[in-house]
């Protein structure tokens, strides 16, 4: 066996993963670091940070608010993010096959089922907290609460009630200010307040960032990759908070070429996208299709206010318009599907994903009442077996011939 | 006057008609088999052969079905879903909603003046499509459409739980063993296949009236089941299974 099929070998059994413990992988990454992009840089230094203990590492759900994490010096570890990650690189089969094999059913959202395939194979880095919110994701807040009892650690619930009336904001900062607390105690240290203002600052400069971004999207033709907005989302809610966050998003922007090639089709996307190479974008890039925006990374946020941080980090997870009634998000997809001028909507209906599936008819229905076309492509994120390209590439192709 | 070239190329039949000025000059069915490019090849040589023209009078040819992209000759590829559209339109234009029923998959398309306004497809599953009936036939070793003639001299049915093929051939295989009519077990899998697609159409809103195109269209069990599925009288066109590649010539002929 050559080296490459041997490094192609590891990559594929996910034994490469555990390399990520040995301090010298870092050293001789390190060499090349400077030449790399801020996400790469990024990545090196949470895994880094992570699986070699530099600083308290808390596992946590997508939207948890990583603004306290990094406020309290920690590392957010966020397992949804690494599993599109695993995925994106080709891996996630081995280690979905870990977790179905210990009783994780195929029904289950295979972001959380590839998480705990890691979890099982002693691939993550040993974390202090678990950390997780019961924002939109169903099943979520029992998969971080199995990976708690996993790695005998704490596991702090953040519940998301209702539509973000004043009870329910009262409700969640009261929760958001026992869990700093509780957190505190646990770590030994006091968040001061300029860590506040550190985070939240962070936080703020990069909304306003995405803002920029947001303003491109809107361009005819559009310049930004739908592409890449969909693949930054896991990095938007992992870095804010912290200095990357700016950072990462300003790179991006200073990245996007003004001088867009011609586009036969504006679409805005909802949900996620599928992260297991997949021949879907360059698919739609020879039809001449742009995706000028995507519910999760067009995510925005009121200004985060130091003074009053965790009212301000509860305004922040009510920012999320997939939470209340449907009514919320049906009306903020039609003012982004206007403004972005997109002549319809793509729907990707993640298997497993109940509160992404259920509402996809009500959606589907909204939308037509509003005169806009929207395809519901059912599939997975993660889980590559479940792709059953001839049919998506029909699917995707009809719709288009119907524009 | 110039020709124009559907070619239809399915899961399990290769499907192509050359028309000229509207008119069919040659049409033909042959099995896809297991090498789609070399098929349509054959197909579209059988076709010049057989209308006995060269290649050079055909202006446009335009492919569909699962095997379009196995056409490297085409002019240009449009979907099943298109071009059973534009055809069923040509033959019954009172259609709003159409049936597509295949070899490996199925489809509910709400049609407007012949264009497609939305469409719903199987997933996953060859529950409900030509397939799934052919399995089940040669559990009672017929033909598809022995089966569905079967089906229609039964009172009563048998139900099938089972919506998976494999589970459900299992199943019959069951049924017939225990003694059970034949022909209440038949009418139980044609109701099975019926609630299947009922449950499409619905999706997308019936609307009157209906059409059906596809080699299963040509099944008088699937087409009575459905027609009690749905409660609606279903318009057939003379050859169910030419649609898609009916479709695909005159999208040719507009596109040339």
């Amino acid at each position: 066996m050559n080296l490459g099929n041997f490094v192609q070998a590891k990559l594929q059994d996910g034994s490469a993963i555990r390399l990520l413990r040995s301090p010298w992988i870092y050293r001789f990454l390190s060499l090349f670091l400077r030449s790399q992009g801020p996400s790469v840089r990024f990545s090196f230094h949470l895994a880094r940070d992570a699986y070699l203990k530099r600083k308290p590492v808390a596992f946590t759900s997508l939207f948890f608010p990583t603004e306290l994490v990094y406020a309290l010096g920690m590392i957010p570890f966020p397992l949804e993010v690494i599993a599109a990650l695993i995925s994106s690189m080709g891996m996630a089969v081995p280690f979905l096959k870990k977790a179905e094999e210990e009783w994780y059913s195929q029904d289950l959202c295979s972001f959380h089922r590839l998480g705990m395939g890691l979890a099982l194979q002693d691939h993550l880095p040993q974390p202090d907290v678990v950390l997780s919110l019961t924002s939109l994701c169903d099943g979520s807040h029992r998969f971080f609460y199995n990976v708690s009892r996993l790695f005998k650690v704490p596991h702090f619930l953040i519940e998301v009630p209702g539509n973000g009336g004043k009870k329910d904001q009262e409700y969640i900062v009261r929760q958001l200010k026992r869990t700093r607390m509780e957190l505190e105690a646990l770590l030994e240290r006091k968040i001061k307040k300029s860590d506040w203002e550190e985070s939240l600052g962070y936080s703020n400069s990069l909304r306003e960032e995405l803002l920029k971004i947001y303003e491109l999207q809107a361009h005819v033709p559009c310049p930004v990759s739908g592409e890449a907005a969909l693949g930054n989302v896991g990095l938007i809610f992992t870095c804010a908070g912290s200095r990357w966050g700016p950072e990462l998003i300003s790179a991006w922007r200073k990245s996007i070429r003004e001088n867009a090639s011609p586009e036969n089709y504006r679409l805005f996307w909802l949900h996620l996208r599928p992260y297991y190479p997949a021949p879907i974008f360059a698919f739609l890039k020879e039809k001449g299709v742009s995706i000028v925006g995507d519910e999760l990374s067009n995510y925005i946020w009121p200004l985060l206010d130091p003074r009053n941080p965790e009212l301000s980090l509860s305004s922040k997870i009510y920012a999320n318009f997939g939470l209340g009634p449907i009514k919320n998000r049906i009306d903020n997809i039609v003012r982004l599907v206007r403004e972005r001028k997109a002549q319809g909507v793509v729907s990707s209906s993640h298997r497993g994903c109940r509160q992404s599936t259920g509402g996809a008819f009500l959606l589907k229905e909204a939308l037509k009442e509003k005169g806009i076309p929207c395809l519901i492509l059912d599939g997975d994120c993660v889980d590559p077996r479940e792709l059953n390209w001839e049919q998506m590439r029909t699917r995707i192709e009809g719709f288009l011939e119907i524009l | 006057m110039s020709v124009y070239c559907g070619l239809d190329i399915g899961s399990l039949q290769a499907k192509g008609i050359l028309l000229r000025d509207g008119h069919p000059l040659f049409r033909t069915i042959f099995p896809t088999g297991g090498n789609a490019p070399e098929t349509a090849k054959k197909l579209f040589q059988a076709l010049l052969e057989g209308a006995e023209i060269s290649s050079d009078e055909v202006k446009t040819i335009v492919a569909t079905g699962y095997g379009r992209i196995s056409v490297p000759f085409a002019t240009k590829t449009v979907t099943e879903i298109t071009c059973h559209a534009r055809g069923i339109a040509h033959f019954l234009p009172q259609a709003k909603t159409l049936i597509d029923l295949g070899g490996q998959d199925s489809k509910a398309i709400l049609l407007e003046k012949g264009k497609v306004m939305d469409f719903v497809m199987n997933d996953k599953c060859a529950a409900g499509t030509g397939r799934f009936l052919e399995v089940m036939a040669q559990s009672f070793k017929l033909t598809p459409w022995e089966l569905g003639e079967l089906s229609l001299q039964a009172k009563n049915e048998v139900s099938i739980s089972a919506t998976c093929t494999v589970f459900a051939e299992s199943e019959v295989i069951g049924l017939i063993a225990r003694g059970l009519p034949r022909e209440e077990i038949a009418r139980g899998i044609m109701s099975a296949i019926a609630q299947r697609i009922a449950g499409m159409v619905h999706r997308l809103g019936l609307e009157e009236p209906v059409a059906m195109s596809g080699g299963v269209a040509q099944n008088p069990g699937v087409v009575k089941a459905l027609e009690r599925e749905l409660g609606v009288s279903i318009l057939i066109p003379e050859e169910p299974q030419m649609i898609g590649a009916w479709g695909a010539a005159l999208i040719a002929q507009e596109y040339a």
